[in-house]
């Protein structure tokens, strides 16, 4: 399931939600884009910039729809992932937001990005937050959807350009995503979706004209596994290198059993924990040719959901990247890929040369890792964390290089040879 | 002692208060001018009053920027080298026009012979990593001097390729960093820098090998 919502490079984004990007969400991933101050509810508000930042920016905002398409009235909260706990820990996940959507269904929901538990969430994760949404209507609700947002989008969105000067640049973290507009379908029987008994809407947990209640959970197990952050190939008479770190930069799925009957894919976290060091791979024989996966190792942990007797409410079990650890190792063997590149869109380096590549291109790996059980995907390369450098030999007078979807100098993924 | 002489101070005191203010109200103005001015010149977002140009960073131009490429490559002194790791993309729904380009900081042992274009739609992708010779020797693209039109993207292949021409005019290991471009798009001007780094190796053995000097921030 590709989380990945898209923004065009160039427009403006901040905080206003164009229809062009608004998608509906059963249990698939959603962005959202952090601006704001203090949670507030604006009930059946359109989404509408915010004057100033005591009064705050619209963080996300959408609609909600039931079954037959048309508006209904609801509640949406924002809660934050809290990071890594030790194992058996009962975790309460903080409501850092909340609104309640009208009859029009809309809801726009704000946050401080000062509240002391964005602040420090912030600094744990290296500048990044991790977040979920849950929505609510008609006694139906959606399980968690999980998004990302960084300090410097904050940032960005918390000074607004003068008049007539330059927008600034995306603020999602995707940097080349969706308008931050999450919609929820709540229709009964739709993946993601929960219908609550009667008792359970008894109890409470069926939310009217209220936020929903903070879900817990218990960190059942925790566990590291390598996860692929990237690839690189490389030909006869050259020597390659690729490094990552020392801030992790992958954005990993979370997967989601969310009634109970299954695992599924609901968006994506942001693993930006530093480490001491960079890790490299390298050493191949620089006469022989190469082809793999890389991986490093992060931590996952296993979450059990408390719920009242016979409910799903908040899920039943999640795994969740919770931090990097470092370490390296080669996975699947892809060199198959080489030997292509020639004068239809591949680049030629004379003998002696070399390309270093230090770039924002990320790419998406399905099934980077497989942890309890679970494959999830991954994807890399948001920042300058992710290196790839060559350094081509004089056995040969031209060496070829080519990328997946353009020139090997922006393309996500470098293929290399022949050499002539 | 009589008392007109004491007096006059008492009259001429308010108009030198008043004085006084309107000065520090005037080199409080200029100084917050400065900052501000000092400010936004810092974020990048600099508007000249020369044809309102605009200063964009690369993340806030029209163009894709996929990321900072350092190449290098060993010619002898005058050989000519052609580096093409500078591909920009646009992204938007109006075509954009290149008005020209210039390679930044180039070092006293590097010459610049120039950055030429091909936007053509009917290329191929560029085949210049770092190759002898300039205007690059890559049969089946076009390349040419400012101004050129890139069409926003429909179709591969996508964007312009930018090919930087330096050549080595002494004994060593010299470096050009960064490329300036200016362009039009909707009767707006612009200018951004791109970060790529370029390096020659003139004379000092058969291989050109990075430096980690070369991630140095630009100057500019």
């Amino acid at each position: 399931m590709n989380t990945s919502l898209r923004l065009a490079k160039g427009r403006p984004l901040r905080g206003t939600l164009g229809a062009k990007g608004r998608r509906s969400l059963g249990v698939g991933g959603a962005a959202l884009v952090l601006a704001g101050l203090a949670p507030t509810a604006v009930a059946g508000a359109a989404p509408a910039p915010a004057s100033s930042a005591a009064v705050g920016l619209p963080l996300v905002s959408g609609v909600l729809t039931g079954a037959d398409g048309h508006p209904v009235a609801g509640q949406v909260s924002l809660m934050l992932d809290p990071g890594a706990k030790p194992v058996g820990t009962e975790v309460t996940v903080p409501v850092v937001a909340s609104a309640t959507a009208g009859a029009d269904g809309r809801y726009q929901l704000t946050l401080a990005p000062d509240d002391p538990t964005v602040a420090a969430a912030l600094a744990a994760n290296h500048g990044w937050v991790n977040l979920m949404i849950v929505a609510e209507a008609n006694g139906l609700r959606t399980m968690a959807e999980t998004g990302r947002t960084s300090a410097a989008n904050l940032a960005s969105l918390a000074s607004p350009p003068a008049a007539g000067s330059a927008l600034p640049g995306p603020t999602w973290v995707d940097r080349a995503g969706a308008a931050p507009s999450v919609d929820f379908a709540l229709a009964a029987g739709r993946p993601g979706v929960t219908a609550l008994s009667p008792a359970q809407i008894a109890a409470g947990e069926a939310q009217t004209g209220a936020a929903a209640p903070p879900c817990r959970y218990t960190v059942a197990d925790s566990q590291q596994a390598g996860t692929v952050v990237g690839e690189i190939h490389k030909w006869k008479d050259t020597t390659a290198t690729f490094s990552y770190g020392q801030t992790a930069d992958s954005d990993i799925g979370v997967g989601v059993n969310a009634t109970g009957s299954g695992w599924s894919l609901s968006g994506t976290v942001h693993v930006s924990q530093s480490t001491s060091a960079t890790v490299g791979w390298g050493g191949w024989a620089a006469d022989g040719i190469f082809g793999g996966q890389l991986q490093t190792q992060f931590q996952y942990e296993r979450r059990h959901w408390i719920n009242a007797p016979g409910s799903t409410y908040c899920g039943v079990e999640s795994i969740v990247a919770v931090g990097w650890n470092g370490g390296t190792s080669v996975g699947a063997d892809v060199h198959q890929y080489d030997g292509h590149c020639d004068t239809s869109g591949g680049q030629d380096y004379k003998g002696g040369s070399f390309l270093n590549r230090d770039s924002s291109r990320a790419y998406r790996y399905y099934g980077a890792v497989n942890v309890f059980g679970v494959g999830l995907d991954a994807q890399s390369g948001y920042s300058s964390s992710v290196r790839m450098h060559w350094d081509f030999g004089t056995g040969a007078t031209n060496h070829w290089m080519c990328g997946n979807d353009g020139p090997s100098t922006s393309a996500a993924i470098v293929y290399a040879g022949p050499n002539t | 002692m009589t008392s007109p002489v004491t007096s006059a101070p008492d009259a001429s005191a308010p108009s030198t208060t008043k004085g006084r203010r309107r000065w520090v109200l005037i080199v409080v103005v200029v100084v917050v001018a400065i900052a501000v001015v000092g400010a936004v010149a810092a974020s990048g977002r600099w508007t000249s009053g020369v044809g309102r140009t605009t200063r964009l960073a690369p993340d806030d131009a029209p163009f894709s920027y996929p990321g900072r490429d350092t190449v290098g490559a060993p010619a002898p002194v005058g050989v000519p080298l052609s580096f093409g790791s500078l591909l920009l993309t646009n992204t938007t729904d109006e075509p954009i026009t290149i008005t020209g380009a210039r390679v930044l900081e180039a070092e006293i042992g590097v010459t610049v012979l120039g950055v030429q274009f091909d936007a053509s739609p009917h290329r191929k992708a560029s085949v210049v990593g770092a190759l002898a010779g300039f205007p690059a020797p890559n049969p089946g693209s076009a390349y040419q001097d400012a101004p050129v039109t890139v069409e926003p993207v429909t179709a591969l292949p996508m964007g312009v390729d930018v090919v930087v021409g330096l050549q080595a005019n002494r004994p060593g290991r010299w470096r050009a960093r960064g490329v300036e471009v200016s362009y039009e798009q909707g009767g707006r001007s612009h200018v951004t820098t791109y970060a790529n780094t370029f390096v020659v190796c003139a004379e000092t053995g058969p291989l050109c090998r990075a430096d980690p000097s070369d991630d140095e921030p630009l100057n500019a």
